[in-house]
């Protein structure tokens, strides 16, 4: 009859149980507790500072959006409920900043993402000199900070002898005062944060186009696919991850960071508020109403819509990322 | 009779015709360079106009000629306007404190993310990487509140705390360490080394040129910060920026010494972009693919 | 000394288990090789013994020490990586010196060690340069030398071999053998490759899916293979295996199989599904009168290996393969039958995989006597 051989036949013996040395395990043991304490200890420092800047402020600026304050020490805060959210979504301003944070939105969707990409697209594959020589002059405005941008750019604007309105009166069109009209003056600071985004955002793209690689292309051209094919089907899949990189800091950075101290430094969002966005509104609003709890509401409110807004794109970054490893 | 045998090298069929040149090619990289050069020249012409405007006479400010005799009385006006060596030292030790606080901070950080494996370890990622869903503005009254609480208020130190970490350096420096070869860690544990030394003796020497990087970029981010100065540290005499934005709220600013003030302040970034040029340009590219 | 057992290891990722109840002991001074197909678990199993990672379940123990939840520097172990894993930033003097200043040695003493190991491993010259600046041979030195320079019990080698050209591989494979028999030290090899592991090896561990497969001397796991992974997985080509009916006829044990049968032993068996395999270096071409085991089959293709030729026979639904010298006189379209004899026959359970041995019916198979086993070789 036919029997089974053992699998394991010529091993030496593994009967026995493992011995019980006592001092070696308690040295184990600490040894294992130090180990799964360490990455929390790495994480701590970074963590710290982002409870107390950024995680404690936010559940604060949950409380004080139910109470009525005035930001002195001195002077007791009282609640007062929903009040504050009532005020809010009352506030004549805020309808109009919305519309302005669209605007601008749109703005810099199109200078720092759509504009950026066809070029980036068109000009793609040049010499890698000449790219060099490309690269390092896009990537000047990054160097220049939004308050030296805003000077320089008043001064481009300025209404009397400034360059825009002299080269523009070149073919004919009469001088203006391009920030402090209330029609020109949103769309001149869009013109200032588009300059400031778009060389980068143009070197960003062009690197996510060589990191494609030509053996793709190389692949769709022996299976006879066509310039616009390969266009469809493969630039522009396999560059959407850092298109959406690129919209996401779009949405959720320039405004906040760009925008905000041209604003401030320019026009101080007027003329008569049409260059008041949310973010400046919301400014405005802690440090001049001195109505902590009406500041705090808005705050959340726009807490809200803002990470209705940027959850998607960020979760959708993370899904693409996930796709490239 | 020896024969010798023919020699392998020389391949009876034909050799492949050398691949020709596609016709054509030449008229779309000139288009390719015309574009760029469009593009190029609207990015630097504001800035050449600023280099010349800084170098006019204060009369002639708005002329469009070039100035042939470079006048000085623009950078005059401009050193004697605001208080430059506060203003410069505030400026560095901000923009060095800042930058290296948020370099460490973000390595260490990325170390733990991606050399260990830990309970809770996505949702750490997530708390990371939401704080970009509380813009600055949302936070800005209770930071206020708590700074005054910490007399933080109108100093440089006020400024550099809440600054210490950075999202962007966590998440850059992690894709970093994901790509360090981890055979490299394993050898330097079975070598001995805590996971401390492993950082300091084998990740970050071999890690050098893309943290040097990194810390440039975070310099020069620190160094262009407005927002937090304006709410924590107002005076003319905080920082760079802050000053500037000072002298170009009046209601009728002088063009001549602002503008030579602002190249004046970008001038020190300049000077590094010109030396590590490639480097800054490669690590903001890199950052930007993840 | 030191002798490494391992208990139930055991290791999962999320869902997958990549060590599976593994037990295993390793005798003092042995050269152990995991050997088994990329993602089998072995370096997984390597790093266990190191230190590296952790088990979920079971536990680790030398020289009667458990040492499960001890770190890597506690447990006098060297290991050499695939990627060598060379310090980068490092000149080879520090590299080979790093294990001993973690170790907060004396300088004499490591300065004396390093020079001693170069000296062995003829890096004498390369002291001083960068891993960068050596070619895949020396830093393939290098990394041994690190190893060596700490004196360890236990030299832990992940594919040591595997990032070298075939020429350079078979001279640092013979190297490495030499240094075993030198240093009195254990060693447990990783490797893919049969040929290292045939030849290193005292004793060779097959894994597959995170499970141990067998154990056993180089010629016990070649010519005993305990089950049909086994079996496939080493020789060059590997053992042909068929299926085939057993039953039995005039108290004899037969076989037949759509394109095979064979006449075995004296025994009386009920029928059921047998796997037969073969080594094709143990198949002949038939000629008139041949006895044993019969393969009918046509000559797909002939391969040329130089000293020898592997003919791929197409026989009935199965590929089967013969290799002889060359030439082996056999073409593509041929029909050829295939002749082994019995002892080269080996018998699988279709449905469990594993090699099984007729064992006489006379005999309580409880307690065999000696030499009463008729093992199929």
């Amino acid at each position: 009859m036919f029997v089974e051989v053992e699998p394991l036949r010529g091993d030496l013996d593994t009967s026995v149980p493992i011995s019980d040395d006592r001092s070696a395990l308690r040295a184990g043991r600490r040894h294992r507790l130090t180990a799964v304490a360490t990455p929390y200890m790495y994480l701590a420092p970074a963590l710290i500072c982002f409870a107390l800047w950024v995680y404690w402020p936010l559940a604060q600026t949950f409380r004080l959006s139910f109470v009525r304050w005035n930001l002195l020490p001195t002077t007791p805060s009282v609640g007062v409920g929903l009040a504050n959210y009532r005020h809010v979504l009352r506030l004549p301003q805020l309808q109009q900043a919305a519309e302005t944070t669209g605007l601008y939105m749109v703005g810099l969707l199109a200078l720092g993402v759509v504009l950026p990409a066809l070029i980036a697209v068109v000009t793609q594959g040049l010499g890698s000199r000449a790219q060099a020589f490309y690269r390092s002059v896009l990537f000047l405005p990054v160097l220049i900070s939004p308050v030296v941008a805003a000077t320089l750019w008043s001064f481009l604007f300025a209404p009397n002898g400034g360059a825009v309105n002299s080269i523009l009166g070149n073919v004919g069109v009469s001088p203006r005062n391009w920030l402090f009209d209330p029609t020109t003056a949103p769309l001149s600071l869009i013109v200032i944060a588009g300059w400031k985004v778009l060389g980068a955002s143009i070197l960003i793209v062009s690197a996510g186009l060589v990191n494609i690689g030509p053996e793709y292309y190389e692949a769709a051209a022996l299976d006879g696919a066509g310039r616009l094919r390969r266009f469809t089907e493969i630039t522009v899949p396999l560059l959407s991850p850092t298109l959406l990189f690129l919209l996401t800091t779009a949405v959720l950075v320039a405004e906040g960071q760009i925008m905000f101290p041209l604003i401030d430094t320019l026009t101080s969002g007027g003329p008569s508020r049409a260059t008041t966005d949310i973010y400046y509104l919301l400014y405005s609003l802690g440090f001049t109403s001195f109505d902590v709890g009406l500041a705090s509401a808005a705050a959340v409110v726009f807490f809200v819509a803002f990470a209705a807004t940027a959850v998607p794109c960020l979760g959708l970054l993370e899904r693409f990322s996930r796709y490239q490893d | 009779m020896f024969q010798v045998t023919p020699d392998p090298r020389t391949d009876s069929a034909n050799p492949p015709p050398p691949p020709r040149r596609g016709g054509g090619r030449r008229d779309t990289t000139i288009a390719r360079h015309a574009v760029l050069i469009a593009v190029g020249l609207l990015v630097v012409a504001p800035l050449v106009w600023l280099i010349l405007a800084m170098f006019r006479a204060p009369r002639t400010l708005f002329s469009e000629s070039l100035p042939f005799k470079p006048h000085l009385a623009n950078l005059a006006h401009a050193l004697s306007e605001l208080p430059w060596s506060q203003l410069l030292l505030h400026t560095v030790t901000m923009a060095i404190g800042v930058s290296l606080g948020q370099l460490l901070s973000g390595l260490l950080a990325a170390y733990a993310f991606s050399c260990w494996q830990f309970r809770g370890q996505r949702l750490l990622m997530l708390v990371v990487i939401g704080t970009w869903l509380v813009p600055f503005q949302v936070t800005i009254l209770p930071n206020y509140v708590l700074l005054s609480k910490l007399g933080l208020l109108n100093s440089v130190a006020g400024v550099i705390v809440p600054q210490l970490s950075s999202t962007f350096a966590v998440l850059l420096l992690r894709q970093h360490l994901k790509n360090f070869p981890s055979e490299l860690i394993e050898a330097a544990r079975i070598d001995g080394l805590s996971s401390w030394s492993i950082l300091w003796r084998v990740v970050v020497p071999n890690l050098g040129p893309s943290l040097a990087a990194l810390e440039i970029l975070l310099f020069i981010g620190a160094w262009n910060e407005y927002l937090w100065p304006l709410i924590v540290y107002r005076s003319p005499d905080s920082v760079l920026q802050v000053g500037i934005s000072h002298l170009l709220s009046v209601t009728d600013p002088d063009y001549g010494a602002l503008l030579a003030a602002a190249g004046l302040a970008t001038l020190p970034l300049l000077v590094l972009y010109l030396i590590l040029q490639r480097r800054i340009v490669d690590a903001f590219v890199r950052s930007g693919l993840r | 000394m030191a002798r490494i057992r391992l208990h139930h290891i055991t290791k999962a990722y999320g869902d997958t288990v990549a060590l599976d109840d593994i037990s295993l002991d390793v005798a003092h001074g042995e050269l152990l090789v995991l050997l088994g197909p990329s993602g089998c678990g072995k370096s997984t199993l390597l790093r266990v013994m190191a230190g590296l990672i952790h088990p979920d379940r079971g536990g680790v123990e030398v020289d009667g020490r458990d040492v499960t939840t001890l770190p890597p520097r506690q447990r006098n172990t060297a290991m050499v990586f695939q990627s060598y894993a060379l310090y980068p930033h490092l000149s080879v003097r520090r590299n080979l010196g790093f294990g001993l200043r973690a170790h907060r040695r004396p300088r004499t003493e490591i300065e004396e060690k390093v020079a001693d190991v170069a000296a062995r491993l003829g890096l004498d010259r390369l002291l001083d340069r960068r891993p960068r600046e050596l070619s895949g041979g020396q830093r393939q030195r290098v990394a041994l030398g690190r190893a060596m320079v700490r004196d360890p019990a236990v030299f832990l080698m992940d594919e040591p071999l595997s990032n070298l050209d075939a020429q350079l591989r078979t001279a640092t494979r013979m190297e490495l053998a030499a240094l075993h028999r030198s240093l009195d030290a254990t060693f447990v090899y990783v490797t893919h490759d049969q040929v290292e592991a045939m030849t290193l090896g005292t004793r060779i561990a097959v894994l597959d899916g995170g499970r141990l497969q067998q154990v056993g001397t180089p010629a016990q796991i070649y010519d005993e293979p305990a089950n049909v992974f086994v079996a496939r997985f080493l020789g060059a080509p590997p053992m042909n295996l068929l299926p085939a009916v057993a039953s039995s006829r005039d108290r004899r044990v037969l076989l037949e199989g759509a394109a095979l049968s064979a006449v075995l032993w004296e025994g009386e068996v009920a029928e059921r599904a047998v796997t037969v395999g073969v080594r094709p270096e143990r198949l002949r071409i038939g000629g008139a009168g041949a006895a044993g085991a019969r393969f009918r089959s046509r000559v797909v293709a002939v391969e040329n290996l130089g000293n020898d030729e592997v003919a791929i026979c197409q026989a009935a639904e199965e590929r089967i393969c013969v290799r002889g010298p060359r030439p082996l006189g056999l073409r593509a379209g041929e029909n050829v039958e295939l002749v082994a004899s019995v002892d080269d026959l080996r018998l699988f359970d279709p449905a469990s995989g594993r090699r099984m041995v007729w064992v006489p019916d006379a005999c309580d198979n409880h307690k065999l006597p000696a030499g009463t086993v008729h093992d199929v070789r």
